[in-house]
Parts: structure tokens; sequence; C-alpha cells
């Protein structure tokens, strides 16, 4: 499968379930507060799988040479969900600017771990030394954001 | 540094709070019934005259005024408002090239409705009982939201000539809705003009009884009663929005399968995020109006309540000209409470609500209306008779009669009608059943809106109910 359709499938492999159960739910609720906490919580749990979806995917980003071929990567992993998240915007459930904070943070912090790992990998450490500094980053980074997430005004509380 | 701000913010709320040349007065004394509205009162003046802007804020509302004031010549406006318990009436005015005037006023909370009575100059007002405030004329309200929490009034009538046109209006209103109004030291004459004006054929005006012993009205419907009466809705946004989600999930499905191309996949939820706002459009519903009017036989005035529910598709604030409707909504239920009132167009009243898709704010109006009966409901109880008194035809409508429902056919101008065995319908639904707890011995039922022009292009339905007997 070429690289742009690996990214994609990938995508949809985690917003497709979420848009059937976002979907599901608005189908089912009747008033404005169930259909606003269902698709703040339909954007949250999209948030949260795409931090560890960047996360993941950065084997897939290693073989990329060049940061722009990282870039359409990483917009591929994040673009599918953007229409339920302009809905759950229009909603009133989220506000568009945490929601267009997150996706350039999420953009960012695919190419700091790109850029990372591959700063990491011409080191002169042995093979074991790289692996287990690559895999602390991996789980370290998104971690980190996957705490503030929960902090931040207007999504994680609210 | 946080101590001189803290010191330049307390230097400005107390230029603020002193708020010099804002004289606030709130009606009935700043006493008030939760849930009802009622009536503040205020005058100011500008050195160089211009537009100003007033806000009064509560809880639950915000009435914003905008109007314009003559150099150095006193404005003095009554604007309506909904006080909380506890909770201050913040208001603020500002004036062109003037720094804001910022003013709060707590009103005392009362839980039965306030009876009023009327001092005459110069007399002194007797110890008040529980409930029961004496006022000068001058201080009788000037708009029909102002007797909002008032359970009767009593007036000497030799002070109904003082009242200024306003405050006659706002009178008026109060009449219409047939609340109880006691005469002191009156004539005929006056009682005959008085109950002219009354809604119920006058019998809330008492003359000779204390005020207590006059009934007051039966309730109109709710909003629950009401909800059920709307004109009827497709809901097309919320289908709308789940297609349009399961299509773009099987144009990404295909996308992925026969293009591998990064910009081609990348359009598709560009594209799509770009043209869910569009699909608002295609979802918009107008709002939706149910009105019930309720009057009784040769009344030229009807007592009504409306529900206007509004369903949202888009982010955007609706504006909905209040034209006509002289009281502001007795209880909503919507994200926000907004009325702007123009001054200088004629005190225009717009109600302004912040719409969202999937949301559906509601607000009932109620109050009375001046209207022409299109038909005459004469005869007794034992034999009514129907008249189209217009000069048009009249619409199918109802007849309740001993507990039964009867279906009027069209009418020509002028033509009698008189129910039979034949016209007893045995039609079972929302609007027979609220006919049925409504009319009393003998009603009838009218396919009527509102006369007025206020709610823009909202889709309405509307019944007046015209009882025969005095119940």
């Amino acid at each position: 499968m070429k690289a742009p359709a690996a990214a994609l499938l990938t995508a949809l492999c985690y917003f497709l379930p979420l848009l059937l159960w976002c979907l599901t739910l608005l189908w089912s609720t009747e008033g404005m507060t169930e259909v606003s906490a269902t698709l703040r919580l339909g954007v949250q749990w999209i948030l949260v799988v795409q931090i560890f979806g960047t996360a993941l995917f950065i084997p897939q980003f290693l073989a990329r040479h060049r940061a722009r071929r990282v870039l359409t990567d990483l917009l591929l992993l994040l673009a599918p969900p953007w229409p339920l998240m302009v809905l759950a915007w229009q909603a009133g459930a989220v506000d568009l600017a945490i929601l267009v904070y997150w996706q350039l943070a999420l953009l960012g912090m695919g190419w700091l771990l790109w850029g990372l790992c591959r700063l990491l990998l011409r080191l002169p450490l042995s093979s074991v030394a790289s692996e287990t500094l690559l895999s602390s980053l991996r789980l370290a980074i998104p971690a980190v954001i996957l705490a503030n997430l929960q902090a931040w005004p207007g999504l994680g509380a609210a | 540094m946080t101590g001189g701000l803290a010191l330049g913010l307390l230097w400005l709320s107390g230029i603020a709070s002193a708020a010099p040349g804002l004289t606030v007065t709130p009606a009935w004394d700043g006493n008030f019934v939760p849930g009802r509205s009622s009536e503040i009162r205020l005058q100011f003046s500008s050195p160089a005259g211009g537009a100003f802007q007033l806000n009064l804020t509560t809880p639950g509302w915000v009435i914003r005024y905008s109007g314009v004031v003559e150099a150095n010549i006193g404005t003095d406006l009554s604007l309506p408002i909904y006080p909380a318990p506890g909770q201050p009436v913040q208001i603020q005015l500002q004036r062109a090239g003037q720094p804001p005037l910022r003013q709060t006023l707590v009103f005392n909370h009362r839980a039965e409705p306030l009876q009023a009575w009327v001092v005459p100059p110069g007399s002194s007002p007797p110890s008040a009982a529980r409930g029961q405030v004496p006022v000068s004329v001058g201080m009788l309200p000037r708009t029909s939201e102002g007797y909002g929490g008032i359970a009767s009034l009593s007036i000497p009538s030799s002070q109904l000539s003082q009242l200024d046109s306003r405050q006659l209006d706002a009178l008026d209103d109060y009449l219409s809705g047939c609340k109880p109004l006691h005469l002191i030291d009156t004539t005929q004459e006056v009682v005959d003009i008085i109950k002219s004006h009354a809604g119920c054929g006058g019998r809330h005006i008492e003359i000779s009884g204390p005020v207590a012993s006059v009934g007051q009205p039966k309730p109109l419907p709710g909003a629950s009663i009401l909800d059920r009466l709307l004109p009827a809705t497709d809901q097309s946004y919320p289908r709308l929005a789940i297609l349009y989600f399961v299509g773009y999930a099987v144009i990404l499905l295909f996308g992925l399968l026969l293009s591998g191309r990064a910009l081609v996949l990348l359009s598709i939820p560009v594209a799509a995020s770009l043209a869910l706002p569009a699909l608002a459009y295609l979802g918009a519903t107008p709002p939706r109006l149910v009105t019930w009017m309720e009057t009784e036989a040769g009344d030229s005035s009807a007592r009504y309540t409306a529900l206007l529910s509004v369903d949202g598709a888009r982010r955007e604030q609706l504006s909905l000209p209040l034209d006509g409707i002289r009281n502001l909504p007795t209880s909503s239920a919507s994200s926000s409470n907004v009325v702007s009132i123009d001054g200088t167009r004629d005190q225009t009243r717009q109600l302004l609500i912040e719409t969202q898709p999937f949301s559906t704010a509601w607000y009932l109006f109620s109050g009375t209306v001046r209207l022409t009966q299109p038909l005459a409901l004469t005869g007794s109880v034992h034999l009514p008779q129907i008249t189209n008194s217009t000069n048009t035809f009249t619409p199918s409508c109802l007849l309740s009669w001993s507990g039964e429902i009867h279906q009027i056919p069209p009418l020509r101008p002028g033509e009698h009608w008189t129910p039979t065995e034949q016209s007893r319908s045995a039609r079972h639904d929302p609007l027979t059943g609220l006919l049925g707890s409504r009319s009393g011995e003998l009603a009838l039922l009218i396919p009527y809106n509102l006369p007025v022009e206020a709610f823009g292009n909202a889709s309405r339905e509307g019944w007046l109910l015209i009882r025969a007997d005095r119940s």
C-alpha cells in the first residue's frame, strides 16, 4: 500500500468507529445538552487517539527523508475527523480556537518526534540505547500532552 | 504595581458607582415577585447630547436600549426588567463622548403577588399590610411589564386623569388582561368607560366591596400544553447532518480505494469541513409560533399566550421583531435572553436569539390584544347560533357545546349556522382536548393568528376561543 493511503487507512481505523458511535448517539439523543455532551466526548476521544496515532506512526515517518512528506502523512492522519470537529464547534460543544490549537500542536509534535528520532539515529549510540530512547520519546511526549488535555479549559474540563 | 492597579480600579469604580446625573427608580418601591416582570424608571441628561445606550442586566435577561438625548434636556425612560431574588440589577449608561455610568439596584422579592393602591397627593398612606404597596399616581408603571407582579390595583377615580399616555396604555393592557381593579369614589360614567376597556366583560372591576373579593382570571395554557399544538416540523437538520456524515465516510473509503494521491485524499476532509456550514442553509427551518387567545362574546380584547420555538441549524444571532408585542416573554429556555429596544424608531423591540445546530430555544409570551371577533356567538346555551359578521368567508371552526365538539363549515359573509346532530365531531387530538378543558358550556374556537406583525417569517398557527358563558 502506498504511504499516503497507509496514513489515511490508519486515520480511518480510529475515526470511523468513533464517527459511528457519535452518529448513533446523535440519532437517539434529544435536546441540546445531550448533543453537546456527545459531540464534546467524541472530539475528546478523537484528540486522544490522534495523539497516540501520531506517536505510533513514527516508524513510518522515519522512512521519509523530506519534511514535506512527513507533513503530508501527518495531515492525512489528522484530517478525517475535521468535519466532525466543525460540527462540534458549530453546535457550541467545543471552542474552535482550542481545536485549531490541538491540530497545530499535533502537527508540531509529529515533526518534533521525527526530528528527534532522526537526530538520535545519527548519534553514536548502541542499537539498544537508540531503541530505548526512541521508545521513551514515543511514550513520554504523548503522555505529557494527554495529561494536559484533561486540564485544558473548554475541552477536557467541560 | 498590583496595588497601584487596584487603587486605580477603586478610583474608577468610585466614579462609576456615584453615577451623577442618573436617577434610577424601581416600580412598586422595589418590591417584585420572582418570575414576574417589573419596571425600572431612569432619568438622566447629557450636557452634549447625542446617542446613548442603556444596558439592564439581570441573571436571566439583558435589556439593551439605544436612543438619542438632546443636550441639557432630561430623558425619562421606563423599561421592563426581570429582577431575580438576591441578585442586583446592573445598569450601565453609555453616552457619546462620556465615560460610562454604572449603578446597581437590588429589588425586594415577595412570595405573593402584590396588592397596590394609589395614594392621592396630600393624603398620608395608611400602614401597609403584608403584600400591599402604596404608591403615588406618578409612580404607576409606564410599560405593560410593570404590572407583572401585581395581583390587584386600587385607585381613586380622581387620580385616573393624572395618568400620562404611557401609563394609560399600560393600565389598558392591565385591564384587558382581566386583572382586578378597585375604583374608589367613582361614578357610573367612569365605571362604564373602564369596563369598555376591560377584558372578561369587565367582571374584574370592583367599585364597592374589597378588592380581595375580585377573582383572578383563569391562567392561560402553559408552554407544555402549547408545545403539542406547534406547527409540525420535519427536524431536517439532525437528519441531514447524519446523512452527510454517512456520505462523507463512504467517499473517504472510495477515495482510499480508488486513489493513492495525497492531494486527492486530503481534499476530501477539507472540502467536507468547508461544506458543512452550507448544510445549515439546507436544514434551516423558520421559527414556529403557536398562539392561544381567549375572549368572551362581545369583548373587544383578548388575552393570549404564545409559544415561539426556534430550531437552530447554524451559529448565528437571529433577530426577531416584536412589533405589537407589549410584553416580554414570561418564561424561556434559551442560552441567551436579550431584548433590544430602539428608542429612535418608536421603541421598536427585537428579540436576539443565539442559535446553534441541534439547539431549540423557546419563549412564552402572554399579553392582550385588541381584535374584532370574526364570528358572532349568539343565542342561548340551549340553542347557540353562529353568525359570520365579517365581509369574507370564515375558515372551518369548532364549537364546544355541552361537552360535545361540533364542526362548523366555512361560512359566507352574514351566514348563520346552528349545530345539528350531523355536525357533531368525533375528533380527538390535543386541540379538541384543550378546547374541551377551557370552553365551559359553550365556546367557539376559530383558527386565528395573533394580529401583530411580530416574529418575522415564523410559521404560525393560532386559535381564538370565544366563550359565551361568563364562567
